[in-house]
C-alpha cells in the first residue's frame, strides 16, 4: 500500500495502462480485460487489474498534470514494481492537417514545466522507450491505423490565454501536439530504469472545420489507441 | 551562390550527408567508399566531398566540435543547399557498463548543458531522431548483428569537465548512455527545416573502460558505423 494507492503488493500488473481519466480507466477495464478487479479508489482514482489475451494488465487514472502522474507512477514504479507504463491519452493538436482521433505516438516530449530545469544543470530530453515506441508504431501500422510519430509538448496550464507566447515555436519545430503529463512519465520512467510510452488520440484541434471532442467521447471513443497499447503492454508483460 | 563557410555552389551537396566531426574522416569517407569524389568545400579546412556510394549522390562533410559549430553547418546545409537528411556520425564516451569499446550508441534524443534551447524557447525543447531513420538503423544493425544501444545521450559544452556539477552522474542516473557534443544542435535545426536526422557514434571512451582508441584507430577504425550510415543515407538519396 502506498500513499495514494489502496493495492495490496501484487495487485497491480508489471504492465500498466494509464488514461489521465480514472472513468477512461473504468471503460477500458470493462470494454477490454476480463476478470477485471478494482485495486484502487482512494480520491476517485480508479484501478483495475484484468487480463488481455491471457496476461494481466493493469489501468489505472493519473489525473491531470505533470504533478498529479508524477506521485501516482512513482508510487506504481517505486512501491508496486510496475515496469512498463503506457499512458493513452488526449491532446490538442498543433497542426491543422493533424485531425480530430489521429493518434500520435510521443517519442519526445517538451515541458514548460520546470521540473527538469530544478533537477538538472542544463535541459534534459525526455524520451520513450525505443523497444515501446516500435512496438507500438508496428501495432499501429499492423491494424491499419495511421500514426503520427514525434515530439509532444506536455505544458501545466491548459488555461494558457495570458501566456507570452503561444504554441506557434513548439509546432515550428516539429512538435505535433500538447498535452500535460508525458514529460514526466518519460522522465520518471528512466529514472526508475523502466519502459514508458504516451499514446494521445486528439481531441482538440486548431482547424475551424472539425469541433473538439465532449467529455464523453473523450473518456470512450479512444479504441484505436486502447487496442494499440493493449498489444503494446502484453508484447513486455 | 555559397555561404560564409561552404564554398559550394547550390547542387554541388546532395540531399543526404554524413556528418563526422573530424574533416579527416570526412575524407576518409570520401576516399574510401565513394566513386569519382568532388571536393565540394575546404574553407577552414572543413572537407566536404559528394560522389556515388552504390550508385546514389552522397555527400559527407565534417561538422567540427560542439554545438556552435556544427549549428553553423547545419543550418547552412538546410536553408542554403536543401539537405533533407543528415546522419552524424561521430565518437562518444559511454556512461554505462553495458556499451563498450566500438559498441554504436545510437540518440534517441539528446539532452545538452548548453544553453542555446532555454534562450530559444519558452520551456525545455527535446530534440530528438527521425523516427523513419531509428528503424531503418535498427533494421539493418540488427541483420548486420551490430553492438548497438538506442538511447538518450548527451550533447555537452564541456570535452574535459570539472566533476560533480558539470560532470555525468546526475543524466546516468536518468537514463544517459553516453555523451558526445553535437546531436541536441543536429535534431533542433533539423527539425526547423522539416529534414530528418539521426546522431550515431561509436564508443571510444568509457567510464568502466582502462583503454582508449589512438587517434588513428579512431580515424580508422570506424568502418561498421560508416557503411551502416552511407546505407541507410542512400535509401534517401532522392
Amino acid at each position: 500500500m502506498s500513499t495514494h494507492i489502496e493495492a495490496k503488493p501484487g495487485e497491480i500488473a508489471k504492465g500498466i495502462l494509464l488514461p489521465g481519466d480514472p472513468r477512461r480507466a473504468k471503460y477500458i477495464a470493462e470494454h477490454f480485460l476480463q476478470d477485471s478487479v478494482q485495486f484502487n479508489h482512494v480520491r476517485g482514482m480508479l484501478g483495475y487489474t484484468g487480463n488481455y489475451d491471457g496476461k494481466p494488465v493493469s489501468v489505472m487514472g493519473t489525473g491531470m498534470g505533470i504533478p498529479s502522474i508524477s506521485i501516482y507512477i512513482t508510487e506504481l514504479m517505486r512501491d508496486y514494481g510496475v515496469g512498463t507504463l503506457v499512458r493513452v491519452g488526449t491532446c490538442g493538436s498543433f497542426k491543422p492537417e493533424i485531425r480530430i482521433s489521429d493518434i500520435i505516438i510521443a517519442q519526445g516530449a517538451c515541458t514548460t514545466s520546470d521540473i527538469n530545469r530544478n533537477l538538472f544543470p542544463g535541459t534534459y530530453c525526455p524520451v520513450a522507450d525505443f523497444d515501446l515506441l516500435r512496438t507500438a508504431h508496428k501495432a499501429a501500422q499492423d491494424a491499419g491505423i495511421t500514426s503520427w510519430v514525434g515530439n509532444v509538448l506536455s505544458g501545466d496550464l491548459f488555461y494558457d490565454e495570458d501566456m507570452p507566447v503561444g504554441n506557434d515555436m513548439w509546432a515550428r519545430y516539429g512538435v505535433l501536439g500538447g498535452e500535460m503529463e508525458a514529460a514526466a512519465l518519460f522522465t520518471l520512467a528512466k529514472k526508475y530504469g523502466r519502459r514508458a510510452l504516451a499514446l494521445l488520440t486528439v481531441s482538440d484541434s486548431p482547424a475551424a472545420d472539425e469541433p473538439n471532442m465532449t467529455p464523453l467521447q473523450r473518456e470512450r471513443s479512444l479504441d484505436n489507441m486502447i487496442k494499440i497499447a493493449l498489444k503494446t503492454v502484453s508484447a513486455f508483460s | 551562390m555559397s555561404t560564409p563557410h561552404i564554398s559550394a555552389q547550390i547542387g554541388d551537396i546532395a540531399p543526404s550527408i554524413l556528418l563526422p566531426g573530424d574533416p579527416l574522416r570526412a575524407k576518409y569517407i570520401a576516399e574510401t567508399f565513394f566513386q569519382s569524389p568532388v571536393l565540394f568545400n575546404e574553407v577552414r579546412g572543413m572537407y566536404g566531398f559528394t560522389g556515388l556510394y552504390k550508385g546514389k549522390r552522397l555527400s559527407v562533410m565534417g561538422t567540427g566540435m560542439g554545438i556552435p559549430s556544427i549549428s553553423i553547418y547545419v543550418s547552412e546545409l538546410l536553408q542554403f543547399y536543401g539537405v533533407k537528411t543528415l546522419i552524424r556520425v561521430g565518437t562518444c564516451g559511454s556512461f554505462i557498463r553495458e556499451a563498450q569499446l566500438s559498441d554504436l550508441l545510437i540518440a534517441v534524443g539528446c539532452c545538452t548543458d548548453n544553453g542555446f534551447l532555454r534562450h530559444m524557447f519558452p520551456g525545455d525543447y527535446a530534440p530528438i531522431a527521425d523516427f523513419g531513420l531509428l528503424n531503418a538503423v535498427y533494421e539493418k544493425a540488427q541483420i548486420r548483428g551490430l553492438r548497438t544501444h538506442f538511447g538518450l545521450m548527451k550533447s555537452g559544452d564541456m570535452f574535459y569537465a570539472d566533476p560533480g556539477i558539470g560532470g555525468s552522474d546526475k543524466w546516468v542516473s536518468y537514463g544517459v548512455i553516453g555523451g558526445e557534443m553535437e546531436g541536441a544542435a543536429l535534431y533542433t535545426l533539423s527539425a526547423k527545416f522539416h529534414a530528418r536526422a539521426l546522431t550515431m557514434c561509436t564508443v571510444v571512451d568509457g567510464m568502466y573502460e582502462k583503454n582508449e582508441l589512438t587517434s588513428e584507430e579512431r580515424e580508422k577504425s570506424l568502418n561498421d558505423m560508416i557503411t551502416l550510415a552511407l546505407d541507410t543515407a542512400a535509401d534517401y538519396s532522392e
